[in-house]
């Protein structure tokens, strides 16, 4: 049944994502659009944008993405699974602080996990891009792309209005 | 502390807080520490690291510390459910948009454009990670390694983050040994 294996799913991503919510992406990416194909490139694009668009945590995603699959339930459960796992170790771990700041070996073990994510975020990104690039008008997609990182990196413009600005310029070139 | 202010706080700042979780946690921060001061600054650091360390998305993590160093279980409970029920329903309604009515703003033109700037977004994301996390040449093997692996290869991602930990605890028991 979806709604079972996509709470299942949701609860996975939830206990796996170590580095933030974009460490999520790569995940989704590789289990529901190309393993399952539960989700095209496309609205897997449009999952990311709608979760950077709105206020809050890019893992509401999630809740896009449930919809599509099972509807009302599908968005309720997919949100729940994706928050609920971090949320019971963050109390779990607050209980515990002192005994955890102490571990080192464990310490070593989440900074080694934190590079392996860059990369598979950087993987999941290069994917994305030949996904994107495969529609034609390479170059204005290029173009667009490229601003987006340089804005997001070096200008204080918030997420939101990279999008929309993008939105505008792709009104304009495709 | 009782829950009704802490359900109050944490919705506003769930509707509020555009642009990833760095912004999202000066905003947190300058409601909860600098204004109500419910918390300390060093409290406030401490969940912050916490919602680095463990999975989940980061200011989550620290809503659900921040709740629970207020009010215990009942705490955490009410905080991450405030600060993610804005975000939540504003979801649920591009999703209707979407999915249910078909609308999409601007048709096939926009949603390629958004699709670009979504893998440019994406990049910087990475390299904003890598700017925290790197902290010497050693750091770049596992990133190109990781990287590799899976844009070539497909290797499942669970398979390549448990090579990274185990990495990261080679390195520390090497370093370690060096020390000695």
């Amino acid at each position: 049944m979806i709604l079972w294996r996509l709470t299942l799913f949701f609860l996975k991503i939830g206990t796996l994502t170590f580095g933030g919510g974009m460490a999520m992406i790569p995940f989704i990416h590789q289990e529901l659009v190309e393993g399952l194909h539960w989700l095209s490139p496309r609205e897997f694009s449009e999952a990311i944008a709608l979760g950077q668009i709105t206020p809050g945590p890019i893992a509401i995603s999630a809740t896009f993405i449930g919809f599509k699959l099972a509807g009302w339930a599908g968005a309720v459960a997919a949100t729940i699974a994706v928050f609920l796992p971090s949320f019971l170790m963050t109390v779990w771990a607050s209980q515990q602080l002192e005994r955890l700041r102490s571990n080192r070996i464990l310490q070593a073990a989440v900074q080694g996990i934190a590079l392996c994510v860059i990369g598979t975020v950087l993987a999941a990104g290069f994917d994305l891009a030949r996904a994107a690039l495969t529609g034609g008008r390479a170059l204005q997609g290029l173009l667009v792309a490229t601003v987006a990182l340089l804005l997001s990196l070096y200008s204080p413009l918030r997420v939101v209005f990279i999008v929309l600005g993008a939105g505008v310029a792709g009104y304009l070139f495709f | 502390m009782s829950l009704w202010p802490i359900f109050r706080v944490f919705l506003l700042l769930g509707s509020i807080g555009f642009g990833g979780p760095m912004p999202m946690l000066a905003l947190i921060h300058q409601e909860v520490v600098e204004r109500r001061k419910w918390i300390s600054g060093t409290q406030f650091a401490e969940g912050v690291a916490l919602g680095q360390t463990l999975p989940g998305p980061i200011a989550v993590d620290a809503v659900s510390y921040i709740g629970y160093r207020l009010s215990g279980w009942p705490g955490a409970v009410v905080a991450t459910f405030a600060f993610i029920l804005p975000s939540f329903f504003l979801m649920i309604l591009l999703s209707l948009l979407y999915f249910q009515w078909g609308i999409s703003p601007g048709g096939e033109g926009v949603l390629r454009g958004i699709g670009f700037a979504v893998v440019g977004l994406i990049l910087a994301a990475s390299l904003r990670m890598g700017k925290t996390a790197v902290k010497d040449l050693w750091g770049f093997p596992p990133i190109l390694g990781s990287f590799l692996l899976l844009f070539l290869f497909h290797v499942p991602i669970l398979l390549v983050l448990g090579m990274g930990a185990l990495w990261g605890i080679v390195r520390h028991i090497s370093k370690e040994k060096k020390e000695i």
